[in-house]
């Protein structure tokens, strides 16, 4: 009986340390495992063996880019980055192999600009309009990737009652916290408070189909590339008027943008972007990801 | 480090959503002690078929993440509501459905299951005596039930369910990713504007720690008193 | 719109990250254990000040959302981190999931370590120190066997709801299932079959590890009814709360 016990409370013991062990060692394994995958995909571009030797002489640069926004910067089967903006940054990457050693890190849209706060990210990627507010706090860059479109006003396409945000008064508008759509909204309620629109939160733009099929938004704000594409995803279920949500002396660019203080790694990377634009190179890819050339500023 | 100003800017709104948070909890809590009472039924007197099917459902419910119910219930709900309203014949706009209500029934959803335990235990806690007492004295079945049994359990599991409310307030702050405005969400988008996520998320989680520690000490007090309560009949 | 095949594509790819979530339930959850025997013995021995700052420690992780508490860890490490000169730029985002979710543990299982100890009768500890053992001797060989048995079924219910909070995790950027849920319905512009595959397999899981556990308790069980029912008096409180992180 008590050789029983004993056995039972050692078998418990065994139990409870094979199991912390194990732990400990996953831990480790762990660690080592983020670390390679972080390599892995900073030396995509180029000489990956070069990079290595040669690191000790280059500026690391620190690029967090967006993770859920097809088709600029998005995952693919693989969960490496991918995209328009994605391939943009790997061009430059490889003009500006010799000087800076590239580590991309794919994040959630709402981590990006406040991990350039924290230090996390030299440059952050994720097809940034400029607003007043963000350019308070960040470096942009002089040089747009692309040019997204004026801002517009989605809709059903079987409805007439909406064509510019006055007539929208009251209506219910799906954006994205923290996104360009929704600092224009906010300012159209703070200028037009008799005006104003509800502002209803989405996650991503994947609930957009439902949302306004069902009725349940009535308009959605967001870039006229962004209506296109959405309204194409889905056998053109939504079309937007003429009016401009943004002021017509916008440029509607899409930047990087750096933290404060990084002003040479923005002149050196703007500089690769002019290259790339000379060369050809943006409007090719901008017609692979993009299907047209979207790299002229349509204002201008 | 952290902006004074953005941290109150954000503190404020957090604040300002103090009783929506609550009262999505205190839905979603009356909600599930309702189905929750049927259900510990079904389970505690055997019905049969109903009872394999409970156990089968709550296990099913328990077994599922907070978060993915919210966003299951969410495109469920917008795909389904205008085909349903039509073939209801009934002529309703999705958009005079606030979101609060689609929340408040994925909480309850994922609630459901843990209530319904606590409210069982509180069934099997009444004696089969109390049972025996209420026929002898010529109680019909239902009458045993909800002069005798029902009483007690709602004694019984008050103290337990107080404690359900801090875990339902804690749940609605995952409300956010369907874009309903809670404590946690109303500080977030409070920082929009300078992207001071920091001074966000600190005071959305002091709001919730300080609005924590109020429901604690309040159902220890609710336990201490039911608790005297108990030995005083005893 | 809702469409079968369209699941069953995106089947494969969610479980494909199954290693990614468990890895960061294993790791909270060794974390918990650790860090949590440590707690549990500060409270139980009262020391002074210690007992205070871990009370205090675990008001917070018992009051605040976990949702809550990993962006605070994930958006305020760097920052604290940095004010005193060191470089967080190469930690990995998945690191601030593991650190908050492994505190949330060690709060939890804290509790429960603590509650499962003071749970076992006096007079077993009592009956150790008559036979000679040591203080150490007695803790090792009679108050933790039977504290971990009276702890394994909470501690089942509480690694199961870690298991689902991970379902959080994606929302920093860490592809696990969920994150690979999101990012298909991204991509394809159809998120909710992704969405019901990931709940597919959370629910599987979870229930098999459920049994596991239960399986696991019954047997290690003692038979003793009458420990049996102090410990469901001590223990039932404690339930309800560690039920939800």
């Amino acid at each position: 009986m008590k050789n029983k016990f004993q056995f039972r409370k050692a078998g418990s013991l065994a139990l409870v340390l094979t199991m912390i062990l194990t732990l400990l060692a996953s831990c480790g394994s762990k660690n080592t495992n983020s670390s390679a995958e972080s390599k892995s995909s900073s030396s995509q571009s180029s000489e990956a063996s070069a990079t290595k030797v040669a690191a000790g002489e280059k500026t690391k640069l620190k690029v967090g880019i967006g993770n859920m926004f097809t088709p600029f910067c998005y995952l693919d089967d693989d969960d490496q980055p991918t995209g328009y903006d994605y391939d943009v940054m790997m061009a430059i990457s490889e003009k500006l192999g010799d000087k800076y050693e590239f580590v991309v890190t794919p994040d959630d849209f709402s981590n990006l600009l406040i991990g350039l706060d924290t230090g996390k990210y030299d440059v952050a990627v994720h097809h940034f309009g400029y607003t007043a507010e963000r350019a308070e706090n960040y470096l942009y860059a002089k040089e747009a990737d692309m040019y997204f479109g004026n801002f517009r006003i989605g809709f059903s396409k079987d409805r007439t009652d909406i064509t510019d945000l006055a007539s929208a008064a009251g209506k219910t508008i799906a954006t994205t916290s923290g996104s360009m759509s929704e600092s224009l909204l906010l300012k159209w309620n703070e200028e037009n408070p008799d005006q104003a629109v509800k502002l209803q939160y989405i996650k991503d733009n994947t609930v957009v189909y439902q949302g306004i099929t069902s009725g349940l938004y009535d308009a959605f704000v967001g870039s006229q590339y962004d209506l296109d594409t959405l309204s194409e995803q889905y056998d053109g279920f939504m079309k937007y008027s003429d009016y401009n949500v943004t002021t017509s002396d916008y440029d509607c660019g899409a930047y990087f943008v750096y933290s404060k203080g990084s002003d040479a790694m923005q002149q050196d990377i703007d500089a690769a972007l002019v290259e790339l634009r000379e060369d050809g190179t943006l409007k090719a890819l901008s017609e692979t990801w993009l299907g047209a050339d979207y790299t002229e500023n349509p204002n201008a | 480090m952290l902006n004074l100003g953005y941290f109150l800017d954000s503190l404020k709104a957090a604040v300002s959503y103090i009783p929506q948070n609550l009262f999505m909890s205190l839905m979603t809590l009356l909600i599930c002690c309702v189905l929750g009472t049927l259900a510990a039924m079904a389970r505690v007197y055997q019905v049969p078929v109903i009872k394999p099917i409970c156990d089968f459902l709550l296990a099913l419910l328990k077994a599922l993440p907070q978060n993915l119910v919210l966003l299951i219930v969410y495109l469920v709900f917008t795909i389904t509501f205008s085909p349903i309203m039509a073939f209801l014949g009934v002529k309703a706009n999705i958009q005079n459905v606030d979101m609060v209500y689609v929340a408040i029934a994925a909480l309850s959803i994922s609630s459901l299951a843990g209530v319904s335990e606590v409210i069982r235990a509180g069934l099997l806690s009444v004696g089969k005596g109390q049972y025996e007492a209420g026929y002898t004295v010529g109680l019909t079945a239902g009458q045993t039930f909800f002069h005798i049994i029902l009483p007690q359990t709602i004694r019984a599991v008050i103290p337990p369910l107080t404690n359900s409310i801090l875990s339902l307030v804690k749940a609605t702050s995952l409300v956010s990713v369907i874009g309903v405005m809670d404590i946690m969400n109303g500080a977030i988008v409070a920082a929009n504007t300078y992207y001071s996520y920091i001074e966000a998320y600190v005071a959305a989680a002091l709001v919730f720690w300080v609005l924590g520690i109020i429901i604690e000490i309040a159902s220890r007090k609710v336990e201490i008193h039911f608790s005297r309560s108990v030995k005083q009949l005893a | 719109m809702f469409s079968w095949e369209r699941l069953w594509e995106y089947f494969p790819d969610i479980m494909a990250k199954f290693p990614v979530t468990l890895r960061i339930v294993l790791v909270a959850f060794g974390t918990g254990l650790l860090l949590g025997c440590l707690l549990a013995a500060i409270r139980i021995k009262k020391i002074p000040v210690l007992s205070q700052v871990v009370a205090v420690f675990l008001s917070y992780i018992r009051c605040t959302p976990v949702i809550c508490q990993m962006f605070v860890i994930y958006f305020g490490t760097p920052v604290l981190l940095g004010a005193i000169g060191i470089d967080t730029s190469e930690i990995d985002s998945v690191v601030y999931v593991l650190v908050a979710y492994g505190l949330n543990m060690s709060g939890f299982i804290g509790e429960t370590i603590r509650s499962s100890v003071l749970a076992v009768p006096v007079g077993q500890v009592e009956a150790g120190q008559a036979c000679g053992l040591t203080g150490l001797q007695t803790l090792w060989q009679i108050t933790a066997p039977q504290a971990f048995r009276i702890a394994l079924p909470m501690l089942g219910t509480t690694f199961v709801s870690l298991f689902q909070a991970t379902a959080l995790a994606y929302m920093v950027g860490v592809v696990d299932m969920m994150g690979k849920a999101a990012s298909l319905g991204n991509r394809t512009g159809h998120p909710l079959e992704g969405y019901i595959a990931c709940a597919i397999v959370f629910a599987v899981i979870s229930i098999v590890l459920e049994q596991v556990f239960m399986r696991i308790s019954r047997h290690l069980d003692f038979d003793n009814k009458r420990m049996k029912k102090r410990v469901e008096k001590e223990v039932v409180k404690e339930v309800e709360v560690s039920c939800s992180i």
